[in-house]
């Protein structure tokens, strides 16, 4: 007899969707969950259908949302007259958490990448140029990865904004705060350089 | 062991820290690999257009990366980005897994180092590639002389493009027709004239269609933004 029944599997494997979550994780989960917190399970299942049912994609910068549009499109304060582009729902997260961006956001959902089948019409880059002309944006900050696909978006993002007398900024690159030059790659020692500041003396 | 100079041409997340790698080695061969432990700090950051120095042990299918060290720094830039990405794609699209098709590295190497330099002309770049892409495949354009009769193209007349049947000559200028000294041209790769540029990413497109299958490519969605930039203003202006 097998130590684990259909059910349980079905439950065990479901949890595998989950990031660096394995076969053996996903079993003390699931185990966890129905022997002695059948509270905490129901309420975790309640939980996910009462989101799936609800959050939705803001009309206006695609983040994860309650309502049509996010709390941060209908905030006021936050018109600033910037906007941050990032790629996923979790990088606005960690601008968020840093508490020094106080504009509004719009989020990709991805990065070009013709050989994933990702073009524009793949993003949600039919809704940006509107974003920038209804949200009356003066700068344009782009936060996204440094890798060529980022690169690449990045350079299609300021065509879009040709002549529309809209700034684009880039978030820096270069040593990492607390890291140590011997361990940064050459490719980032390279931009580091190039991208040098001057230190007030 | 095998120890290749590769580039990157498709990486994909594979569990927390992994990457799955898609490659063209020295020895023109497509290699699927494995990179555990890409995403750990101390790993060697990869990126496309990039050179790296890898070594794995040789086998049929999946491949696991033993060492990954950064060689060359790819430079390319602005719309020459999105033109490396056009060949990434055009490469995956006609090699293989494991298929070694010779000349391939080489015309990649070519078309990279060109596009990294900044004055690169990048129809230039891209029609030469795909020349030479095709050819290694085994569809070698013949732009100097009729396939079908041997005839060396003249100048002075008009020819139709087949992709099969190559290149006929024409009884009048006909609009799908090509003028002889646009393809003489193309055929020595001198592309400074609009009119052989033209004729030149016709025939290849048709072509690279014929022998790599019709489904767009994406990458060229990227080589024509400005076009998106007007269909996406004007699809708002009409709302």
């Amino acid at each position: 007899m097998a130590a684990l029944t259909p059910r349980i599997e079905q439950v065990i494997h479901a949890l595998q969707c989950l990031p660096g979550v394995g076969r053996k994780t996903a079993t003390r989960m699931t185990l966890f969950l129905l022997q002695g917190h059948r509270e905490d399970a129901e309420h975790l299942a309640s939980s996910i259908n009462e989101a799936l049912a609800t959050v939705t994609s803001c009309a206006k910068c695609h983040n994860l949302s309650d309502a049509e549009v996010c709390d941060i499109c209908t905030d006021e304060r936050r018109a600033n007259g910037q906007l941050c582009v990032v790629e996923t729902a979790a990088d606005l997260v960690a601008i968020e958490e840093t508490g020094t961006f106080e504009g509004r956001y719009f989020v990709l959902h991805g990065l070009l990448s013709p050989i994933d089948g990702i073009g524009p019409d793949e993003l949600s880059l039919g809704t940006f140029l509107p974003c920038v002309r209804d949200g009356a944006i003066r700068e344009v900050i782009v936060a996204l990865s440094t890798t060529v696909e980022g690169e690449a978006t990045t350079h299609f993002i300021s065509e879009l904004l040709e002549n529309s007398g809209v700034a684009l900024t880039q978030l820096a690159h270069g040593i990492p705060v607390g890291g140590e030059l011997g361990y940064v790659n050459s490719r980032t020692i390279t931009q580091a350089f190039e991208r040098r500041v001057k230190l007030d003396s | 062991m095998l120890h290749e100079t590769c580039y990157v041409l498709r990486r994909r997340a594979y569990s927390e820290t992994s990457l799955l790698l898609e490659m063209l080695t020295s020895e023109s061969r497509y290699v699927h690999a494995m990179y555990r432990g890409a995403k750990r700090n101390g790993s060697t950051p990869i990126d496309l257009f990039s050179e790296y120095a890898m070594s794995w042990r040789p086998r049929d299918g999946l491949v696991t990366l033993r060492s990954c060290e950064l060689k060359h720094v790819s430079t390319l830039g602005g719309n020459a980005l999105y033109a490396g990405l056009y060949v990434n794609e055009l490469v995956r699209r006609g090699m293989r897994e494991n298929q070694v098709v010779d000349d391939v590295q080489p015309a990649y190497q070519s078309a990279v180092t060109s596009l990294e330099q900044a004055e690169a002309d990048l129809d230039v770049v891209l029609r030469s590639f795909e020349k030479r892409f095709l050819k290694a495949l085994g569809f070698e354009l013949e732009f100097h002389r009729e396939q079908a009769t041997g005839d060396v193209i003249s100048s002075n007349s008009n020819y139709l493009f087949d992709p099969i049947l190559g290149f006929t000559k024409s009884a009048d200028a006909e609009e799908t027709s090509y003028p002889g000294h646009v393809l003489l041209n193309i055929s020595v790769n001198r592309f400074e004239q609009p009119e052989t540029r033209q004729a030149a990413k016709l025939i290849l497109r048709d072509a690279l269609y014929h022998h790599l299958g019709e489904r767009a490519l994406k990458a060229r969605s990227l080589l024509s933004a400005k076009q998106y930039r007007e269909e996406v203003s004007g699809a708002t202006a009409h709302d």
